[in-house]
């Protein structure tokens, strides 16, 4: 059996190729001679081809990276919609627990809160009210200790844990009389209460505290006008009446 | 074996042809991969895009910032003065009942003006109308179920009008002062400034009062709820009268026998005035409309959250 012979006889290239099996069996000279001019024109058009897409190659990456659509963007009928009012972002977030003047303030909103509950306890000893109304003052002056609890919570170790004296001694007068009258200065204490708060809270830095003053403050709230109520007001006006001078931890100061 | 050489034929001259196509089809890809690897690195990083496409729609920027906050509240006002001027259109009030609630509108005008001077301070723009999302979620269907409608939809029955409106519409005016103030309550914690959480709570306040009010108009015996009550052991007085016994079985005749003796009384939402010891964010629940199988329509009012809030972007009513 004849060894194999590349196709073309051509040794010149395709070494190392594996050649189709028609191509082996070439015979003559003249036909390999007619092969070599079509191979020669195509060797040609590929290399035209190849310079081609070669100088093609910048286009195509300036196209890969394409800018964006110059196009300004459809507003999509929402005509509430304007890019003029882009809103200012809060950069840095409060702090969750109480700062060190925090915790001052705190102290002191806890020896008026206990105040408070000694102040209804005076108030409840004299016996001035009826069933219902003792039941529902004795829920209130529970509400304070537990607002007093509560502000213990957030200071800690170094919560005072005794009321304002200085407010107790000045106000126990008041929560001696009749029903009406004390009902009437249980409710200024709550109004007074609620403005204290009210300026605390507008000095807090931290969240915790200020949510839970807040929460304190809007009961308080609701306090005075059943109180309010207690005391005879004859109009929503009384009912609705918030007056009350905020303490200051100057006046009243924490021991 | 057979020696014999095969033919020649055509294809073997086109052998090296399609060799120098692939070779240069190689040799094309293999440049256009480095060439694509060496060019700059590219910024833009929007994809090509082929034809005609509409851009796409830059979705607003949605930041919560203490204006936003303050628009919000602005608007609960403003649907709160249009819930209560609903209560006094169907609610049939007594004059002493129309003056609260004129008194309460009042109210909720001067907050917004608070508010809106607020939002101003805050870089924000002032909102001039009542929440949208809030009208139709909350507002609507209490209305529909004060009021009645046909059925839709799946719903196999009209929603029947209210038995009582006065007492619906009161309850509606409750609630919505109790949703006042717990709002304003719940924005203590996202506001940035110490003196925007008192300006809030400022309203808050004066909200919780006016819902304290009104629960003793409503029923003056409501002063303090029965659950802070028993926290306070304190014995809490009876509201509402025991039910009847409906049923009686006698024995004694061997087989049961039972007699209806009398339909038990419903059990209405009581509105108190000192609802609990702190001030709660959770949902203000408001019951309204005819009772039907021994419930009533009953929806969870919650404070204004990031699908009612009133952004920056939002510039009309």
């Amino acid at each position: 059996m004849p060894p194999a012979v590349k196709a073309g006889g051509d040794t010149s290239k395709g070494t190392g190729f594996v050649e189709i099996k028609q191509a082996a069996h070439s015979t003559t000279a003249a036909q390999s001679e007619a092969g070599t001019a079509p191979f020669a024109r195509r060797r040609l058009v590929a290399a035209g081809l190849s310079g081609a897409a070669l100088s093609l190659l910048p286009w195509l990456s300036d196209r890969a990276g394409a800018q964006p659509s110059t196009v300004p963007p459809s507003t999509g009928g929402d005509t509430t919609t304007t890019a003029s009012t882009e809103p200012a972002t809060t950069t840095t977030a409060p702090p969750k627990r109480p700062t060190t003047a925090d915790i001052a303030l705190l102290a002191f909103a806890q020896t008026i809160e206990l105040a408070a509950r000694d102040l209804y306890d005076v108030a409840l000893a004299a016996k001035v009210f009826d069933d219902a109304t003792a039941g529902d003052i004795t829920a209130i002056r529970e509400a304070h200790e537990a607002y007093a609890q509560s502000l213990s919570g957030l200071i800690g170790r170094n919560a005072p844990g005794v009321r304002s004296d200085k407010l107790f001694n000045a106000s126990k007068g008041d929560f001696a009389g009749t029903a009406a009258t004390v009902a009437g200065n249980a409710a200024d204490l709550e109004n007074i209460a609620v403005a204290t708060h009210l300026d605390i809270l507008d000095q807090l830095v931290g969240i915790d505290a200020a949510a839970l003053i807040a929460s304190i403050l809007v009961v308080e709230a609701r306090h005075a006008t059943v109180l309010h109520t207690f005391a005879g007001a004859s109009s929503l006006a009384q009912q609705l009446a918030s007056q009350g001078t905020a303490l200051s931890p100057s006046d009243y100061p924490v021991k | 074996m057979n020696h014999e050489p095969l033919p020649e034929i055509s294809i073997a001259s086109h052998s090296m042809s399609r060799r120098n196509l692939l070779r240069a089809g190689g040799l094309t890809v293999t440049l256009a991969a480095l060439a694509s690897a060496c060019t700059d690195d590219v910024i833009e990083k929007s994809p090509a895009r082929v034809g005609d496409s509409p851009a796409p729609v830059k979705l607003p920027d949605a930041a919560v910032s203490d204006g936003v906050l303050f628009r919000t509240a602005t608007s609960l006002h403003f649907s709160a003065i249009d819930s209560h001027n609903y209560t006094k259109k169907v609610g049939a009030l007594s004059a002493d009942q129309t003056a609260i609630v004129d008194n309460y509108i009042a109210a909720n005008m001067s907050a917004i003006d608070d508010l809106q001077t607020l939002s101003e301070k805050a870089g924000s723009q002032a909102w001039t109308c009542a929440n949208p999302r809030f009208d139709r979620v909350i507002l609507a269907p209490i209305q529909e179920h004060i009021d009645g409608r046909p059925k839709t939809g799946s719903e196999e029955v009209d929603v029947a009008p209210s038995d009582n409106v006065t007492r619906d519409a009161l309850a509606l005016a409750h609630a919505m002062e109790t949703m006042i103030a717990e709002m304003h309550q719940s924005l203590v914690p996202q506001l940035s400034l110490p003196a925007y959480r008192a300006a809030v709570m400022t309203q808050s306040h004066a909200a919780a009062r006016r819902a304290a009010a009104l629960a003793l108009a409503i029923n003056p015996a409501n002063v303090v709820n029965p659950t802070s009550l028993k926290n306070a052991t304190v014995s809490s007085p009876t509201t509402t009268a025991a039910a009847a016994t409906t049923t009686a079985q006698n024995i004694a005749a061997g087989a049961a026998v039972t007699t209806t003796t009398a339909a038990p009384a419903f059990d209405f939402q009581q509105y108190y005035a000192i609802s609990s010891q702190f001030g709660g964010l959770s949902a203000v629940q408001l019951a309204v409309g005819k009772p039907s199988g021994g419930s009533q329509f009953t929806i969870n009012i919650e404070t204004p959250s990031l699908n009612s809030f009133i952004y920056d972007y939002q510039t009309e009513c």
